[in-house]
Order: structure tokens, then sequence, then C-alpha cells
């Protein structure tokens, strides 16, 4: 008899851990629950404080899940698929949301979606779908001491400042290792400063065209060489040391976006600054969109996804939800019911160059999902370790980016 | 007789049954399921289709650059972390065997580098390997040893196999040692009555002797090696140009990165066949050296 009890509990035992686990979880609400999963981790605390208010205010329970945005893509398609699934997350447009798509619910029924600019608008099965973030831009942080606009005027002028500034004991051209700091958001600018960006990428994707034999990609090539003779090597430094040392002025102009001005305002940094287009070909255009969207999970409950609606809207139509996305997620909002005045310098050139429309797009969101990180990214590393030519560095992501299709 | 043998088994499988549970679910039959996979073409993605393409991701393997040059850079960089690994771990074992003060502080500290998990490890060796080492190169001006390692491709892999014999060298001189003390000193000492020298009495004598432990550091250094990643991860990501990618962070990209689930799948499915033939190749050909007292 007492084997028996042995067995019996032996047995019991482990289930009993499962049931457990079950019984926690399956406590659903009748109003839904809202469980955002994002990656900017930049904005999580004033997020999880935004959260609270609404709660505070609806009694809608909301749980944030995290991560950082390197694994974010890997986290999401894994958690899509487990028993408790974020009912917000963030996509980027292009191909990812294509990937995503059989799990994003139209928004069109909810109260932000007037204020959705329809070039901003996330464009799903043919219906607005998705939260544009914030407006993000990215091109040169020049410092205006050292740089002057005639220095921008087209490529020759631009490759001699960088001479100049060579020659005068500081690194003209910051880049640094991190993938899309390194090649991903620079690489952008000879695709986007075609005429039609769209129509060239499907020329070239469907093979009528070449990369090195557009001139766009031969200025493109020059600026490389001219970077990897005159530059630091980009894969000594890192993003805190790239940003500090523009701060400290060791550094005379940087390729990064708005997001950086953070870390110059923990710098105390006096430096003057502006945000300008990369000048290839003259070009003297920022590259602006939208970074990411939120978006609702089309596979949970009614009154999940209801819940959900609900706090897109109370974040981006209520007094207290602007108020943190303006204030304390230190966006440039990408809705036209927020007001932006007192955006830092960089930002402001943001925000008025996606005002008046003259920007590039990010192609980026186009391309083969990932290929700067698993192809562009370690072609990078070679191009800046061996004596490898621009042009050849060109012809090298043509190769790598057919691979991909 | 029989019933109660048969009671005993009952026993025996009723105490082993959480574990025996536990093994099957988080080992056995995601296995299982791995092996089903790696049959499809599929993101990784639960609605979206997955179309079975039988053997073709196993066909694709023997075609791709990329994983041949990770597999061969694997292979290196195994054969020599196990090398440097168990020679250092041999060298520490006998050096706090050896009556020398303060070996039982050394004892502790070589094992020290075990405790601190790989990532954080990768980061710290990733700033000496970097920017320390560019810095010594830059004031005392020997460049040649001193540069940043992790942009030469080559050295980028020796900065791996540096920072793994740093962090296992210790955990394997806790197994030497032990081997060390279960030689018995009379036949040490007998053999230094017949005139063997220091060098003798450890190749003829001790080696022999700890063949044991030699057999499980092999075989644990060997496949840990193999599939390293956390290291791989936080020291080199890879670079530079994919010169340092192993066959963990391979596998890794194609799922995640490249999002093609199905053959990342059969590529660890063949990993864990390689992984599983070289070790126990290995466990057989260091046992039959193992001798009995």
């Amino acid at each position: 008899m007492r084997k028996f009890v042995v067995l019996l509990m032996c047995l019991i035992l482990p289930f009993s851990l499962f049931a457990q686990g079950a019984a926690e979880s399956g406590a659903a609400d009748a109003e839904g629950k809202v469980i955002i999963f994002q990656s900017k981790v930049e904005i999580t605390e004033a997020l999880e404080r935004a959260a609270e208010d609404f709660t505070a205010e609806t009694g809608i329970e909301v749980e944030i899940w995290e991560t950082t945005g390197d694994d974010y893509r890997a986290q999401l398609s894994l958690r899509l698929a487990g028993d408790e699934v974020p009912t917000i997350f963030t996509v980027a447009a292009g191909s990812e949301a294509e990937m995503f798509a059989p799990y994003i619910a139209p928004i069109e029924d909810s109260e932000v979606n007037q204020y959705i600019s329809s070039s901003l608008a996330l464009m799903v099965n043919g219906k607005s779908s998705g939260v544009p973030y914030s407006v993000e831009g990215y091109g040169l942080v020049i410092n205006t001491d050292m740089v002057s606009e005639a220095d921008l005027e087209n490529d020759e002028t631009f490759l001699a400042a960088l001479d100049r500034l060579a020659s005068e004991g500081v690194n003209p051209f910051g880049l640094s290792q991190e993938s899309y700091f390194l090649i991903g958001h620079l690489l952008n600018a000879p695709f986007a400063i075609m005429d039609d960006p769209e129509g060239f990428l499907a020329d070239f994707e469907a093979g009528n065209v070449h990369l090195a034999d557009q001139e766009e990609f031969q200025a493109f090539a020059l600026l490389m060489d001219k970077i990897k003779e005159v530059a630091v090597n980009p894969l000594e430094v890192n993003y805190d040391r790239e940003c500090g040392d523009f701060a400290t002025g060791k550094t005379a102009m940087i390729h990064q976006g708005n997001w950086c001005y953070s870390m110059f305002s923990s710098y105390d940094s006096d430096v003057d600054m502006a945000l300008v287009g990369v000048p290839l070909l003259g070009n003297d255009r920022l590259s602006v969109s939208v970074p990411y969207y939120w978006v609702v999970n089309s596979q949970v409950s009614e009154a999940d996804r209801q819940a959900s609606i609900r706090f897109l809207d109370w974040l981006h139509t209520s007094q207290t939800g602007m108020d943190y996305i303006l204030n304390e997620f230190l966006f440039v909002p990408a809705v036209s019911n927020i007001a932006t005045d007192s955006l830092d310098p960089l930002s402001a050139d943001v925000a008025e160059a996606a005002g008046s429309g003259e920007t590039l797009i990010w192609t980026t969101n186009l391309w083969p999902m990932n290929i700067v990180d698993t192809d562009f990214a370690p072609l990078a590393q070679e191009f800046f370790t061996t004596d490898m030519t621009g042009i050849e560095f060109v012809e090298r992501i043509e190769d790598a980016y057919l691979a991909r299709l | 007789m029989v019933t109660n043998r048969k009671n005993e088994r009952l026993i025996y499988l009723v105490f082993t049954m959480p574990a025996t549970i536990a093994f099957f679910l988080v080992v056995i039959m995601p296995f299982a399921i791995g092996i089903g996979y790696s049959f499809v073409d599929w993101d990784g993605i639960v609605l979206n289709p997955m179309t079975f393409v039988g053997l073709d991701n196993y066909k694709r393997i023997f075609t791709d650059e990329r994983f041949i040059a990770s597999a061969l850079h694997t292979l290196i960089f195994t054969l020599m972390a196990v090398v440097t690994i168990n020679v250092t771990g041999l060298a520490l074992a006998l050096l706090v065997t050896s009556k020398l003060k303060g070996s039982n502080m050394a004892r502790t500290m070589f094992f020290m580098p075990n405790l601190i998990g790989g990532l954080i490890l990768g980061y710290i060796w990733k700033f000496i390997l970097s920017d320390t080492f560019r810095s010594i190169g830059e004031t005392t001006g020997w460049t040649g040893v001193f540069f940043n390692w992790l942009l030469d491709p080559l050295f980028a892999l020796f900065s791996l196999v540096v920072v793994i014999t740093w962090q296992m060298a210790g955990y394997v001189m806790i197994i030497y040692i032990t081997g060390l003390q279960s030689v018995p000193d009379d036949l040490i000492e007998a053999a230094k009555i017949d005139g063997a020298g220091a060098f003798t009495r450890f190749f003829r004598i001790t080696f022999p002797l700890i063949m044991p432990a030699v057999t499980v550091c092999i075989f644990y250094t060997l496949s840990n090696c193999f599939k390293i990643y956390d290291i791989n991860l936080a020291l080199t990501g890879g670079g530079p140009a994919n010169a340092t990618e192993l066959f963990a962070m391979n596998i890794y990209n194609e799922i995640f990165s490249y999002n093609r689930y199905g053959y990342g799948q059969a590529k660890a499915i063949i990993f864990f066949f390689l992984v599983a033939i070289v070790t126990l190749t290995q466990v057989a050909l260091t046992k039959r050296k193992e001798v009995q007292l």
C-alpha cells in the first residue's frame, strides 16, 4: 500500500506543476487585457508608467514585455507561437510587415487612424494597419564650426573637405562598428537618391541594371574609398565612442540620426551641430521615415483586440498619452494631432524636413529582410580590413543582394 | 523471486520517472520535432505556410560555401582549443599539486574565470584584445603582436582560443587534480629509486594512470568547443567578414536572421551527428589507453 502511495505521488508531482501554471494564466478578463511587446529600451520605463496611468483610468490591465532591438524579430516569432501572445507588437514597414502579415489586424476602426497621413500609413492587405511610432531621420551630423555649406556643395568639394579635415588632425568622417551604423544607413543614400527608388529596386532585382554602372553608386564608391583612406577605421569604433568623439570635437561629422542627440546632451556638448543629407551627387535631403509601427495582433480575442486599440487611441489622442510621447519618449510625433515644438536641434531638422516633404525614403526596409546584418555588415568588415576598392565593394553588395532573392 | 525482481524494476522506474519525463519532454521530443522540421521549407512564423521539400535541405548543405567555411573554422578552433585547454589545465594541476606555497590560493584563482559567464567574458576580452592591445602597440611600438586582434581573420580565431582557454582551463584543472591525487605515491617513489627522472616519471607513470581524467576532460572540452556560442557572439560576433562564424552561430543566423527555419534545422541535425561521432570516437580511442592498476 505504501509503495502504491509513493508511486502515485511521484506520478502526480510533475503534473501538479503543469496544472498550477495553467491555472495562473487562465484568468481571462471580460474587458480584455493588453500585452505589449516592444524593443525600444529607451522608452520602456516611460511606457510602463504610461501603462499604469492607462490602467488607473480605464481598469484595463496592461503588461509590457521587452527585449533589445538586436533579437526582437527572432523573439517575436517565438512569442507569437506561444500560448500567451502579445496583443500589441511592433514591426518595420516593408519585408518585415509582409512576413508578419497574418498576425496584423487592421486598425481602421480606431480613433487615431484619422491622424495618420496616407504617406506614413502601414498598409497590409490594402487596409491601414499600424500606428507610426515616431519620425526618425538620418544623414550627416556635422559640426558646423568645421564643416561649411560650401563643403557640402558636391562630391568634389565634399571629398576635398574630408582631406582638409584629416590634415587638420580631426577624424573627418565617423562611422561605427554596429551593422546599421557601419553600412546599413549609409548605403541607403545611393539607393534613395535615385529619381524613382522603388522602380530602380524593381529593375535591379529583375537583373536589368547593375549597381556599379550607376553614377549614384560610383559616387558612393569614391566616398567609401575616401573614408577608408582618411578616416579612423570604423571597426575600431563603437556607437558610444562615435558619438562621444563628435560631442568632444574630435570628429567633424558622423553618419547618424536624430536619436543620438540624447548622447550629446549627456556629454553637455557645446558643439554647434546640424543634420544634413549625404552630399552624393549634390544631394541635400535627409533619409526620413518611420522606424516601427505599433500593430495589433489579429489572432487574439475580440475583447483583447478592442482593449489594445483603446490603448493605442489613449496613447495618441488623450492629453496624458500625448504628453508621454512628446516629453517622456522624446519622439518626433508621426501623427498629425500632436504639436511639435520644443524639439532638440537634430529632431527639429528632421521635423522640418518631414514637414517640407523633401526627404529620401528608407530603402533599407525594402531590401531582403536582415540583409544588413547577415551580408552587408560582414562585407563592410571585409572592405575596411582588406584592400578591396569601393567599386568592388559595390559589386559584392550586388552579388549578396541578388543571392538573397 | 520473480515477482520481487519485477517489483524492484517498478520501483526503479518510479524513482526515475520525474527525470525521465523531464528528459523526454525537453530533449527527446524537441529533437524528434526538429528532425521533422528539417524536411520543410518554412520561415518560422506559425501562420505562414510550411512546404514539404524532402531531403532538399540536406542536399543544399553540401553546396553552402558559408556553412562549409564555418565548419572549417569550427574544426580549426576546436582542435587548437582542445589542445591549449588541456595542456594548460594539466600544467596548472601539476603546479597546484606540487608542494608550493599558496597553491590552494592559486587553485581558487585559476578556477575563478570559469565562474564568469561567457558573454561577460567575451565583452571583457573584446576590450582587451582590441582597444588595449592597440594602445599598447601604439605606445611601445611592438605592433607585430599588439594590434587589434579582432580585425584580423586568423587572429580573431586565435582570440577565441585564448578566451576559451582562459575560461575552461581552470575547470579541467580540477578534474586533473583528482586524477593526480589518485596516483599512488609508492609507485612514484619506486620509480624514483629505480632512477627515473621527473620527465620519465610523468610520461611513463603519472600520465597513463590519469588517463581516465584525460578521457573525461577531452570529451568535455571537445563537445563544449564544438558547441561554443556565447563567447563567439560577445567577442567577435562572427567577424571580421564571417571569419569566426562558428557552427552554432551559423545555425542561429540561418534560422533567426535569414528566417530559413527548415534549412537551419537540417544543419543542426547534421551538426548533432558530427559532434556525436567525433566525441564518441574520441572516448573510444582514449578509453583504450586507460590502464588498470
